[in-house]
C-alpha cells in the first residue's frame, strides 16, 4: 500500500468540550513531529477522512480542535478520552516559526480558526527568548461560543489578550464588535512585529485592511487558509486556489504570496 | 533508426507484446472505447474514443486501500497491460499525470499500473475532430512505441527502452520518421495570465452549465474524491478515489457549507486556466493536450482555446 495513505493511531488522553459541537482533543503522540499551522487528515474508519489543523505545540503530544459538522467530524466527536484517533500527516508547511524570530507575534484568529493560531502562541511560549511577546485579538460570535477559555485565561496573565463578539449576551462586559474593528481601536504599529491570522475570508480581508493603515507591510503577515483538503498530498485539486495548492504549499501563506487570488 | 510491421504480422505482434498479461485497444462496441481485446481484428483504427486511456491509470471508481475495522490493508495491483491505439492527446497526458502522481508523495498504486503497462500509440494522420489542436501543445511525444500507418504497413518508432526490447525481432524500416502529428487549429496563446477578468470570457461564461462533462472526457483532468465504502458490516470497506470536478459547485465546500467558488464563471476559469496557466507555471507544460474532446462533448460546444485566440 501507499505510504503516504496509512494512518498511525494514536490514544485520546483528554477531551474537553468547548462549546456546544467543539471540542478539544489531546493526543499521545510519542516521537511525532509537527509544526503550528501544518494539518493532518484524521480517519474515522467506514465513515472517511477529514482534514484537521494542528492546534498545540508540544513534544509527544498534539491536540485539535474538531467541530461535529460534517458525518466525519460528527463520528469523531463521539470518541472518547482512551478511544484512538488515526491520523495521516502531518502536511502542509505550516508557520516559518524561524522567521518570526526576535519579533512580537501578533495573533489574529475568529471563530475555530483560533485552532492554527494557538499553536503559534504555544510556540512561541515553549520558547520565549526567541520572540519578543504575543498579543491576541480574538473574536467569537457570542460569549458561549468563546473558545480556549483556558488558555485564555493563561495568557491575560502574561500579554494583552483582546476579545470581542458579535452579539452580546447578559453577563458579558468586554467590546461587542468584528475582530477588524476591535484592531483598529488598539494602538498596535508595525515595529518588530509578525502577525498570524486566521479565520473566516471575510474577516481575514477586513484585518489586513486595517493592518496596512497601520503601517503594516504585507509580508508582515501571515494567513492560513481553509479549504477542504481530500487527499493532503496535491493530487485532487480540491484545495487549489489559482495555482497554489493549499495542501503542499500553504495552508500557511504570506500575504503578499497570495494577495493576487481572485478566486473566490 | 525506426521498425517495420506488416499489418498481417500485427495480431502475432500484439499476443506476443502481451504474453502473461492483458490487451488493450479501441473497439467499436455501444460507442468507440479502449477495452480488452482478444485479437488485433477487433480494434477500430479509426478516431479517438471519448475516454481515453485515462481510466486505466486513474479510474474513475478506484479503491486505493481496503479497511477492517480500522485496520488498513493494500490493494491488489494491476495487471501487465498493453495498450494498443492511443493517440498521442492520450500518451501524452501521462507525463501531466506523473508529476502529480509520483511527485513527493508518490503513489503505489498508480506508479505500478505506469511501470506494467506499454504504451503502443498510434499517430494519427488527420486531426480527429475539428476541435483538436493537439499539434500546437508542443509535447514531445510520450509513448513506448508508436505506430505509423503507411498503407500495408506500420513504420514503428522506439520511444523507450521498453519498447526497443519488443521490436527487437522487426526488421529496420528504410524511411526516417515522419511528422507524428496531424494538421491541426492551433493554439496561439500559451499565457494567459493577463486575461484572468471575467469580462475577456462573457460569451462562455454565459453558456457553461456546469455540467462537468468536459473535465470527465478530458485525458487531463484528474481531480478526484475520496470516499470510505462500506460492505455489508458496515465496517470492512474499501476507500475509493473517485473522479470529481472542479466545474461541480460542491467541488470546493468546506466542512460547515461554505463555497469558496461559488460562481459558475469562477469554476469555468478554474478549469481553463489550470489547464493553460497554473500548471504551465508549475511544471512548464500545459494540463492539457488538445485532443479538443472537452469542445465536442460539451452540450453548449464551448470553444474556449477559439475565446482564448481571439483575446487581445
Ligand atoms: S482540456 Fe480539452 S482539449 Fe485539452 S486535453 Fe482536455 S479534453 Fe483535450
Ligand atoms: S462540458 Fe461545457 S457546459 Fe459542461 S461544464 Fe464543461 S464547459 Fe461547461
Ligand atoms: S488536498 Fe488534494 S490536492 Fe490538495
Amino acid at each position: 500500500m501507499t505510504k503516504t495513505l496509512e494512518t498511525k493511531p494514536y490514544v485520546i488522553e483528554s477531551k474537553q468540550k468547548e462549546c456546544e459541537g467543539i471540542y478539544l482533543f489531546r493526543l499521545k503522540t510519542p516521537g511525532l513531529k509537527y509544526l503550528p499551522g501544518q494539518f493532518f487528515q484524521v480517519w474515522a474508519p467506514a465513515i472517511g477522512e477529514a482534514p484537521i489543523s494542528v492546534a498545540s505545540f508540544e513534544d509527544d503530544y498534539l491536540e485539535m480542535l474538531i467541530r461535529d459538522v460534517g458525518d466525519v467530524t460528527k463520528a469523531l466527536c463521539k470518541l472518547n478520552k482512551g478511544d484512538k484517533l488515526h491520523l495521516r500527516g502531518p502536511y502542509g508547511t505550516g508557520y516559518p516559526m524561524q522567521w518570526f524570530e526576535n519579533n512580537q507575534v501578533i495573533i489574529i484568529g475568529g471563530g475555530t480558526g483560533v485552532a492554527p493560531v494557538r499553536g503559534v502562541a504555544k510556540y512561541v511560549q515553549a520558547n520565549p527568548e526567541k520572540y519578543k511577546g504575543l498579543e491576541f485579538f480574538f473574536g467569537f460570535r457570542c460569549p458561549k461560543d468563546i473558545l480556549m477559555k483556558q488558555d485564555i485565561k493563561e495568557w491575560q496573565k502574561e500579554c494583552k489578550v483582546n476579545l470581542t463578539v458579535d452579539k452580546k449576551e447578559k453577563g458579558w462586559n468586554g467590546p461587542v464588535g468584528f475582530v477588524p474593528q476591535l484592531l483598529e481601536k488598539s494602538t498596535i504599529d508595525n515595529k518588530q512585529k509578525i502577525v498570524a491570522l486566521c479565520g473566516p475570508p471575510v474577516m481575514i480581508n477586513k484585518c489586513i485592511e486595517v493592518l496596512k493603515t497601520k503601517g503594516f507591510n504585507e509580508d508582515q503577515l501571515y494567513v492560513s487558509l481553509e479549504r477542504h483538503m481530500k487527499c493532503g498530498t496535491g493530487k485532487c485539486g480540491h484545495c487549489m486556489v489559482q495555482e497554489k495548492y493549499v495542501c503542499c504549499d500553504g495552508p500557511v501563506f504570506r500575504y503578499d504570496k497570495i494577495k493576487h487570488i481572485i478566486d473566490e | 533508426m525506426g521498425k517495420r510491421l506488416e499489418k498481417e504480422g500485427l495480431d502475432k505482434f500484439l499476443k506476443n507484446s502481451s504474453k502473461g498479461g492483458i490487451l488493450v485497444g479501441p473497439v467499436i462496441t455501444d460507442m468507440l472505447r479502449f477495452q480488452e481485446i482478444e485479437d488485433a481484428g477487433e480494434i477500430c483504427f479509426e478516431g479517438n474514443p471519448t475516454f481515453g486511456i485515462k481510466k486505466f491509470f486513474v479510474p474513475p471508481k478506484n479503491p486505493i486501500l481496503k479497511f477492517k475495522g480500522a485496520k488498513l490493508l493494500g490493494v491488489e495491483t494491476p495487471k501487465k497491460t498493453v495498450i494498443f491505439g492511443a493517440r498521442l492527446c492520450d500518451t501524452n497526458s501521462l507525463l501531466k499525470t506523473d508529476q502529480l502522481y509520483l511527485n513527493d508523495y508518490p503513489d503505489e498504486d498508480y506508479k505500478t499500473r505506469r511501470e506494467n503497462t506499454v504504451l503502443m500509440a498510434l499517430a494519427c494522420s488527420e486531426s480527429c475532430n475539428e476541435y483538436a489542436f493537439c499539434k500546437s501543445m508542443n509535447d514531445i511525444g510520450h509513448y513506448d512505441l508508436l505506430f505509423v500507418d503507411k498503407g500495408d504497413y506500420f513504420y514503428v518508432d522506439i520511444g523507450t527502452e521498453k519498447g526497443q526490447r519488443l521490436v527487437k525481432n522487426l526488421k529496420d524500416a528504410q524511411e526516417t520518421l515522419p511528422d507524428i502529428y496531424p494538421s491541426t487549429r492551433a493554439l496561439n496563446k500559451h499565457n494567459i495570465r493577463a486575461y484572468l477578468d471575467e469580462k475577456h470570457w462573457h460569451k462562455d461564461r454565459q453558456n457553461c452549465l456546469s455540467c462537468s462533462r468536459c473535465s470527465m472526457v478530458c485525458p487531463n483532468c484528474l481531480c478526484f474524491d475520496v470516499t470510505d465504502v462500506v460492505d455489508i458490516t458496515l465496517k470492512n470497506g474499501e476507500r475509493v478515489r473517485k473522479w470529481d470536478s472542479c466545474q461541480l459547485k460542491n467541488f470546493t465546500t468546506v466542512a460547515g457549507g461554505h463555497v469558496f467558488r461559488e460562481a459558475r464563471f469562477n469554476r469555468f476559469r478554474h478549469f481553463v486556466f489550470h489547464k493553460i496557466q497554473y500548471f504551465a507555471e508549475k511544471y512548464g507544460s500545459h494540463m492539457c493536450t488538445g485532443c479538443g474532446r472537452c469542445i465536442k462533448h460539451c452540450p453548449k460546444t464551448i470553444d474556449w482555446p477559439k475565446t482564448i485566440n481571439e483575446l487581445k
